[in-house]
C-alpha cells in the first residue's frame, strides 16, 4: 500500500492543495463529501509517507521543506483543526502525526512551524477547544501537548483568558478526555518554569480562585491530581514568591489539614507535602502560628500516626519528625523568636 | 467550522481577564457527538462479576439509555499500583485503537474512589479459560485444539497485532489469557495493561524501542528478559510464537518453572517448540510442518530474524484458517459456556472482599481541627462522617494483615529497580518458603545482570526482612548501595537511589494458573 503512495508521489503544493480543498468539501454532506473524505484519508497517509521515508526510504528534505512552506502559505493546520471532525478515525490520528512533525521541524536553531503559529494563535485556541469533542479529544490534546513543548507557544497559551477553559476540561466526565486535558494543563504548568513563575506571579489570585475550584472537586481523580501538582508546585524553587503568598493565607492551611483527614489514602498523603510547607516556613504569620498552636497536641498525636506503616520510606518519616518536633516548639506570638531551617 | 473556532467563551475574546474572579465558561459536558457512551454510573446495569483481580474486578452490564451489553471493569484507584499517569496512557491507548481483533473501548469514567472502564462484553471469555476447561474435562494429550481453530485464531490475533504496530503500539502481554472470544466466534486482543506506545506522535518509524520489563515469563522475549537494548514490535512476535505453542499444548513452554527460571532457561536454551513441555514421546507429533515452521519463526532468539505481523499473515500455515462460524462451533459450542471462573475459590490467590469497591466516599466539613477561638473547646461532631478506621488510619480497611507465611507456599515478588541505563524495571520472581533463600535469589538476580552487583547484599536482606515479617503495605522500599549518578539526587518516589519491593501475592504450589494470572495483571502488583 506504501508502495502505491511512493509512486504515485505529486508534487508537495499540488498534495497541499488538492488535501484543502479536499477538507473544505467534507461537511457538504452528499456524495462529494463522502467521496472526499476518502480522499482526504488517502492524501493524508501520502503526507505521512513524504514526511516519515519508508522503511527502506529516508525522508526528502527539500520534500518536506516544500511541504511545510505550502502548509504555511494554504494555511492547511487551520482547515485541517476546522474539518477534523468529519476525518475518518485513522486519518484524524495521521493529522495529528503530521501536525506533530511539522511543529518539531528545525532549520539550524530555527522551528520554522513555531514562528508560523506564533503568527496565527487561533491554532492554539482551536486545539483547546477540541476538549469539547469527544471524537476529535485526544488528538487535539496530542498535538497540543506537542506545541506546549515549545515555551513561545507555551507563553501564549498560558497568558491568554482560554487558558481558564483547562479548569473545566480537567473535571469532565469523561476520564480519557478530562485526564488527557489534565497532563495538557499539567505541562503548561511545569514545562518551562521562569514563565510559569511569572504567570502565577501575577496571575495569583485568578489563577488561586479556579485551582480552590478543582481542589474541592466531587471528582476523586480531580482532586487527587490537582492536590499533588500543587505540591509540585509550591515545591518548586521557582516558584518560591508564589509558595510565600500561597502558605501565608490560613484558609489553605485549613483546607490542607482537612485534606490530612480524607478518607483516601493518597489524598492524605499529597496533603502532607502541602501541610509541611506551611509547618517548615520560618516566618510564620501570625494566623497560620495560631492555627497551628490551637492544634498543638492533636497535630503532634495525628502526626505520630500518621502513615505510621511507611517505615521503609526514610525521607517521608524524617520529615514526619521534623514536622512532629517543629510543632512540638512551636511559641506563640508573644515570645516569637528566631526559628529553624526551612524545607527546600 | 463552529465547534472549534466559536468555542471561545463570550465576552472573553482578547480582553484582559479580571484578576479577582473566576472565570465561568459554559459547561463543556454538552458533547455534539451522539454516540458517545453515557459518563455515568446510572445509566448502567451492572449484572454479574465475569473477572476479578486485587484492585479491579470485571462486570457485564447494560447501558441503559443504549439498551446494549457491555462489560466494565472498575478499577479502583486507592488499590491499584499502577501510578495514574500510566494508567491514563493505557486507556488513550485503548481508545486511539478502532480494529475488529482489537478489544473495544467505549468510555471510561470516575465513580467516586474508583475508575470504570466500559468496554465491549466478549462473552466467550479467553482461550485461557477454555484451554482450562478441555485440561480439566477432555483428554488433551495430544493437543488442546486441532490446527485449523489454532489457525483461525492466530490469524485473527495477527491482524489485532498489525494495527497495533502500524499504530505505534507493542502490546507486550500477548498470551492466551488476552486473547477474547465473542459469542459470535469473533477474537479480540485484550488488557492493555502493560502495552506502551513506542511511537509516540511524530516520532520516526525507526527508534521505536521501549526499555521496560513487563509481561509475563513465559511468553517474554529473550530481547526483553535480557535489556542490553530496548525491544520492538518484534517482542510481541515471540510472545506469539509461545502462544501459538500454548493453544496446542495448553501451556507455555516452561510453564512449570519459577520466572527466575523461565528467564534463565529461555536465555541458554534453544528456542522452544512444541516438544519442549511434553511429557510422553512423540505426544504432539501429529501437528504438521507448517505449523511448526511458524512456531520456529516467530522464536528466533535474534528479533530482527522475526518475520513482522505483516509478512506473518502470508504464512502458508494461515490457508488452514477458517472463520467465525468454525471458532464458535469448535470453542464455543463445546467450550465452558459462558466464562465461569472459580471466583470464589478461597485458595486461588484472589482476595474475595470488598466486591463493590471502597463504598461511600466521605468528605468532612471540617474534620476535628480546631480553626478558630469558639470551636476551641468544643468536641469534634464530625467523626460521623469518617469510617471508624481511616483518618488516623493504620489501615484503610483494604489491608489485613497478612496472613502467616508457611513452608512450601510460593510467594511472588515484584522489585521495581532501575538498570545501568537507569530505566526502571519490573522484575518478578517466585520465592518458595524453606526451599529458597534471599542470598541466593539475590545473587541470581546479579547474575542475570538484572540488579547491580553492589545491591546483592541489600536486595538480599530486605528480601530477608520482607519474608520474615511481610509489610502491611506490601510493598517496601529501601535504599541501593549502588546510590545514584553524579547528576541525580537519591529520591524515594521515582527510585533514584532506591528500589521497591513488593508482595504480588502467595500461591500453594499446586495452583499454577493462579501465578500465571497473577504475574500478568498489572494492577494486582500491590496486593493479590
Amino acid at each position: 500500500m506504501l508502495s502505491f503512495f511512493r509512486q504515485s508521489q505529486k508534487n508537495p503544493a499540488e498534495v497541499v492543495r488538492t488535501l484543502k480543498e479536499a477538507l473544505q468539501t467534507l461537511d457538504r454532506g452528499d456524495k462529494k463529501a463522502e467521496k472526499a473524505s476518502e480522499e482526504v484519508s488517502k492524501l493524508l497517509q501520502s503526507v505521512k509517507g513524504m514526511l516519515l521515508g519508508f522503511p527502506d526510504q529516508e525522508p526528502q528534505t527539500e520534500v518536506v521543506a516544500q511541504l511545510a512552506q505550502e502548509m504555511y502559505n494554504q494555511n492547511l493546520l487551520i482547515v485541517l483543526l476546522q474539518n477534523m471532525k468529519r476525518v475518518d478515525f485513522e486519518g484524524k490520528k495521521d493529522a495529528a502525526q503530521i501536525f506533530n512533525i511539522i511543529l518539531r521541524r528545525q532549520i539550524g536553531t530555527r522551528t520554522p512551524t513555531v514562528e508560523y503559529i506564533c503568527t496565527k494563535p487561533e491554532i492554539l485556541f482551536m486545539l483547546i477547544s477540541g476538549y469539547d469533542s469527544s471524537e476529535i479529544a485526544l488528538n487535539c490534546g496530542n498535538m497540543l501537548r506537542e506545541c506546549i513543548r515549545f515555551e513561545a507557544l507555551a507563553k501564549i497559551i498560558l497568558f491568554s483568558p482560554d487558558f481558564y477553559r483547562f479548569f473545566q476540561y480537567v473535571e469532565g466526565s469523561a476520564f480519557d478526555i478530562a485526564s488527557d486535558a489534565f497532563s495538557s494543563f499539567k505541562e503548561l504548568l511545569s514545562k518551562h518554569k521562569m514563565i510559569v513563575a511569572e504567570f502565577l506571579d501575577s496571575n495569583y489570585d485568578k489563577f488561586f480562585q479556579n485551582y480552590q475550584r478543582l481542589l474541592d472537586s466531587d471528582n476523586y481523580v480531580t482532586r487527587r491530581q490537582s492536590l499533588k501538582l500543587l505540591g509540585e508546585l509550591l515545591l518548586d524553587r521557582h516558584n518560591f514568591n508564589v509558595m510565600t503568598k500561597y502558605i501565608g493565607n490560613p484558609e489553605n492551611l485549613k483546607l490542607m489539614m482537612i485534606m490530612l483527614r480524607e478518607k483516601s489514602r493518597n489524598i492524605q498523603f499529597e496533603a502532607f507535602h502541602v501541610f509541611k510547607v506551611f509547618v517548615a516556613n520560618p516566618n510564620k504569620p501570625k494566623p497560620i502560628l495560631e492555627i497551628l498552636l490551637r492544634n498543638r497536641e492533636k497535630l503532634v498525636e495525628f502526626l505520630t500516626k500518621f502513615h505510621s506503616e511507611r517505615t521503609d520510606d526514610d525521607q517521608f518519616n524524617d520529615e514526619k519528625a521534623y514536622l512532629i518536633k517543629q510543632i512540638k516548639e512551636l511559641k506563640s506570638p508573644s515570645e516569637a523568636t528566631s526559628s529553624s531551617s526551612t524545607v527546600s | 467550522m463552529d465547534d472549534l473556532t466559536g468555542g471561545r467563551s463570550d465576552g472573553e475574546g482578547s480582553s484582559i481577564p479580571h484578576l479577582t474572579q473566576a472565570t465561568n465558561f459554559p459547561p463543556p459536558a454538552v458533547d455534539t457527538n451522539k454516540d458517545a457512551w453515557p459518563t455515568g454510573p446510572k445509566a448502567y446495569e451492572i449484572k454479574n462479576v465475569i473477572g476479578m483481580g486485587a484492585s479491579a474486578q470485571v462486570y457485564s452490564a447494560i447501558c441503559l439509555p443504549r439498551n446494549q451489553r457491555c462489560a466494565i471493569k472498575r478499577i479502583n484507584l486507592e488499590k491499584v499500583s499502577t501510578n495514574m499517569e500510566e494508567l491514563c496512557k493505557e486507556i488513550q491507548a485503548m481508545s486511539l485503537c478502532n480494529h475488529e481483533n482489537v478489544v473495544t473501548y467505549y468510555t471510561s469514567f470516575v465513580v467516586e474512589e474508583e475508575l470504570w472502564l466500559v468496554i465491549k462484553l466478549l462473552a466467550g471469555g479467553s482461550l485461557h479459560d477454555i484451554i482450562k476447561y478441555r485440561l480439566e474435562n477432555e483428554d488433551c494429550r495430544h493437543g488442546i485444539f486441532d490446527e485449523a481453530t489454532i489457525a483461525t485464531v492466530l490469524k485473527e490475533v495477527l491482524r489485532g497485532l498489525e494495527y497495533f504496530h502500524n499504530n505505534g503500539q507493542i502490546h507486550r502481554d500477548i498470551k492466551a489469557g488476552n486473547i477474547l472470544l465473542g459469542e459470535d466466534g469473533s477474537v479480540q486482543i485484550a488488557d492493555f495493561g502493560v502495552s506502551a506506545f513506542i511511537a509516540n506522535y511524530g516520532g520516526g518509524l525507526r527508534e521505536n524501542c521501549r526499555h521496560t520489563f513487563v509481561g509475563t515469563p513465559c511468553f517474554m522475549a529473550p530481547e526483553v528478559m535480557e535489556q542490553v537494548v530496548g525491544y520492538d514490535y518484534k517482542a510481541d512476535i515471540w510472545s506469539f510464537g509461545i502462544t501459538a505453542i500454548e493453544l496446542a499444548t495448553g501451556r507455555a513452554p516452561y510453564h512449570k518453572f519459577p520466572a527466575m527460571k523461565v528467564l534463565m532457561l529461555t536465555l541458554q536454551n534453544e528456542p522452544p517448540s512444541l516438544e519442549t513441555g511434553a511429557e510422553i514421546k512423540d505426544q504432539y507429533k501429529h501437528y504438521s510442518k507448517n505449523f511448526r515452521k511458524l512456531i520456529a519463526d516467530c522464536l528466533y532468539k535474534d528479533p530482527t530474524k522475526r518475520p513482522s505481523a505483516t509478512e506473518l499473515l502470508k504464512h502458508p500455515f494461515f490457508k488452514k484458517a477458517k472463520d467465525r462460524r468454525y471458532l464458535k462451533e469448535t470453542l464455543l459450542d463445546h467450550g465452558p459456556g459462558m466464562y465461569v471462573k472459580p471466583y470464589d475459590d478461597p485458595n486461588d490467590g484472589y482476595p474475595n472482599n470488598d466486591k463493590h469497591g471502597s463504598g461511600r466516599f466521605f468528605r468532612t466539613v471540617s474534620g476535628e481541627w480546631t480553626f478558630t477561638e469558639d470551636e476551641e473547646y468544643v468536641e469534634s461532631n464530625e467523626d460521623i462522617a469518617l469510617p471508624v478506621d481511616s483518618p488516623l488510619g493504620l489501615s484503610n480497611g483494604s489491608l489485613t494483615e497478612p496472613a502467616p507465611w508457611t513452608t512450601g507456599q510460593m510467594v511472588g515478588f515484584v522489585l521495581r529497580v532501575r538498570n545501568q541505563t537507569r530505566e526502571l524495571n519490573d522484575i518478578r520472581f517466585e520465592y518458595t518458603l524453606g526451599v529458597d533463600n534471599a542470598d541466593a535469589i539475590s545473587s541470581e538476580l546479579v547474575t542475570a545482570g538484572l540488579v547491580d552487583g553492589r545491591d546483592r547484599i541489600s536486595v538480599a536482606a530486605n528480601l530477608q526482612k520482607t519474608i520474615e515479617s511481610p509489610p502491611v503495605s506490601r510493598s517496601l522500599v529501601f535504599p541501593l548501595s549502588s546510590g545514584v549518578l553524579a547528576n541525580e539526587v537519591p529520591d524515594e518516589s521515582s527510585l533514584l537511589g532506591f528500589a521497591q519491593l513488593t508482595v504480588l501475592g502467595i500461591f500453594s504450589p499446586t495452583d499454577d494458573s493462579a501465578v500465571e494470572e497473577q504475574n500478568s495483571v498489572v494492577e494486582q502488583q500491590q496486593e493479590a
